[in-house]
């Protein structure tokens, strides 16, 4: 438990650095909301210097943070000045859409990657073929930057009209039955999903196979080798929970990037995620909103951090013989 | 031409090449080892000495099949490993087991003292007691204390480590253990401790060895033969004494052997 424990006060000791650099950075970037609206005549200056001290813009930083993290302690996040409200439940509305994506697109990827990476791993010396045939794929897919995937995707369901090019529901499935609704929005996941699975394929494949061959030629592996132990055996055995420690690490991180592996696909898709409220935010200098975008991600990346710790004590019995001593 | 019964162990012309280089690229072919033969009595040492890279531990991945060799011909108790289908090969070469000089890294550090032992009595499809009380047995045998079964590897010593790498070695009762610089790594008086272990398991056995070394002053304290390899090729052989002589080896060498530190240890 100290292990676990450590981890712990490590993850809240960043989620506090996080929020305190956010602050001083957007404190440091040139200009603020207010800015605009003052090159339109139809406001006056006297309505934009109220709405500045209103929102608190006019006080200094410590006073400011301290104010937000009162606000967090209630719930609000702040206050958002595009939409006059507070920031939580506008981002926790968004974060499901993304999470919904996302979410899927991890579980696929993984699913996918895994055997397909051991695959590689296993034939490389009696099926050379099968992987030379992986690689190929996934340096071909590596070499695809995630907008022309986006854009063959969007081609894709324009001209065949499998699935949908955008969006997240049809307006006209709003009243239709859960069934349909249910369709309709299958319908519209299949485009990012597709292109989210298939930019994060490639890498985790790679990383997949490398862990495997590694564990395969690690000295302990080609002892049993040696003593005539079976192939599958000495894969799944031996190999398979060798390899699992780099690539549970590497599950943490795809855990951790939920909400922000998808921004700028859900910008070029239309999902009505996380992204697009977080670029018109960035754009708009809505600060509450980047801040809180910013720490949701923060916690996700610890969260992430903290399960990939927790498998890791549960998969490698040296971190818990270490922890008891 | 001898008996087949003569010899445990017996390597004809044995040559391994490991070529480099892509289909694009100019091929780079690397001599491993190149006709080289030998033959291995019943509880004979035979030390392949050489300095690194010269083919040592090549050729004994060819013996465990690790590799295949390019040609040449291994001969387990006169049977030809190339004359036999899959599993009978498989089944014979388990007369001849590998010990690794990395005892860290050749046990699996997830798994306990008592399932590493035990791993390869699993070829013999042994219910799982009868598995773990050979294993224990083993681990009494190699001086590891059966109350420390549950220990994972890298709670042990180096010494213990190598001394488990025995046990599993010895749970398939070999004929032939070859033994890659075992002594690598460890202190002195540890590598005295593993040397008396190795001779008492040899006479309680009847086993075989063949002791891989860079080392030609350890060898010949350990060996009846020595068998000095360079750049692939066996190119001289001969009792310990014959190297003494032949390559001015202090005398104290195989005074110091421990057979005689064994036999001046049992008689005072």
């Amino acid at each position: 438990m100290l292990f676990l424990t450590r981890r712990l006060l490590h993850g809240i000791l960043l989620l506090i650095g996080v929020s305190l650099l956010s602050f001083l950075f957007l404190q440091l970037a040139p200009g603020n909301f207010f800015d605009e609206m003052r090159l339109n005549p139809q406001i006056s200056r006297d309505t934009v210097a109220a709405l500045y001290q209103q929102y608190g813009l006019g006080k200094p930083l410590p006073v400011r943070y301290f104010a937000w993290l009162e606000s967090v302690a209630k719930g609000d996040w702040g206050v958002s000045f595009a939409y006059n409200s507070p920031v939580a439940p506008l981002l926790f509305s968004r974060s499901r859409n993304t999470l919904l994506l996302t979410g899927l697109a991890t579980a696929f990827s993984w699913m996918i990657a895994i055997p397909a990476g051991v695959l590689s791993a296993a034939s490389r010396r009696r099926h050379r073929w099968v992987d030379d045939t992986g690689t190929l794929i996934t340096t071909f897919l590596l070499a695809t930057p995630d907008l022309l995937l986006a854009l063959g995707v969007l081609w894709l369901a324009i001209h065949t009209r499998w699935f949908h090019a955008g969006g997240m529901l049809s307006p006209e499935s709003a009243d239709s039955s859960m069934p349909s609704r249910m369709k309709d929005l299958a319908l519209h996941l299949v485009a990012p999903l597709v292109v989210l699975v298939l930019g994060s394929l490639p890498v985790l494949v790679r990383h997949v196979r490398a862990a495997v061959v590694d564990a395969l030629n690690s000295p302990h592996v080609r002892a049993v080798e040696a003593h005539g132990i079976s192939q599958s055996r000495i894969l799944f055995r031996h190999a398979l929970p060798t390899a699992a420690s780099p690539l549970i690490s590497l599950f943490g991180f795809s855990l951790g990037s939920l909400l922000s592996a998808s921004v700028l696909i859900e910008v070029i898709m239309n999902w009505p995620g996380l992204g697009p409220l977080l670029l018109e935010a960035i754009l708009a200098r809505d600060v509450y909103v980047v801040i809180g975008s910013v720490m949701l991600s923060a916690m996700f990346v610890v969260c992430g951090m903290l399960i990939a710790d927790l498998l890791l004590f549960l998969a490698d019995p040296r971190i818990r013989t270490e922890d008891l001593a | 031409m001898n008996s087949p019964s003569e010899f445990v162990l017996e390597a004809r012309n044995l040559a391994k090449t490991y070529t480099q280089g892509k289909w694009w690229q100019k091929k780079f072919h690397c001599h491993a080892i190149e006709n080289v033969s030998f033959a291995l009595r019943p509880h004979e040492t035979l030390a392949l000495v050489g300095e690194s890279g010269c083919g040592k531990t090549t050729l004994a991945m060819c013996l465990v099949g690790l590799e295949t060799p390019d040609s040449g011909e291994i001969l387990v108790e006169g049977t030809s490993l190339q004359s036999l289908g899959k599993s009978e090969r498989a089944s014979v070469r388990r007369e001849i087991q590998l010990i690794f000089q990395d005892s860290a890294g050749a046990l699996n550090p997830r798994m306990s003292a008592i399932e590493i032992v035990e791993e390869p009595l699993l070829l013999r499809g042994q219910p799982r007691a009868e598995r773990r009380e050979s294993a224990e047995r083993r681990m009494e045998d190699v001086g590891i204390s059966a109350k420390w079964k549950h220990r994972l590897p890298h709670e042990f010593s180096g010494g213990q480590r190598q001394r488990l790498a025995i046990a599993r070695a010895l749970t398939l009762k070999p004929k032939v253990l070859i033994l890659d610089e075992v002594f690598e790594g460890l202190d002195l008086s540890i590598q005295g401790q593993i040397a008396n272990l190795l001779i008492d398991l040899q006479q309680a056995h009847g086993l075989s060895y063949i002791c891989i070394s860079h080392n030609l002053a350890l060898a010949a304290q350990f060996a009846d033969t020595i068998a000095l390899m360079d750049r692939g090729r066996i190119v001289e052989k001969g009792s310990p004494e014959e190297f003494q002589r032949r390559h001015s080896l202090p005398s104290a060498l195989t005074a110091s052997r421990p057979e005689a530190a064994m036999s001046a240890h049992s008689g005072a």
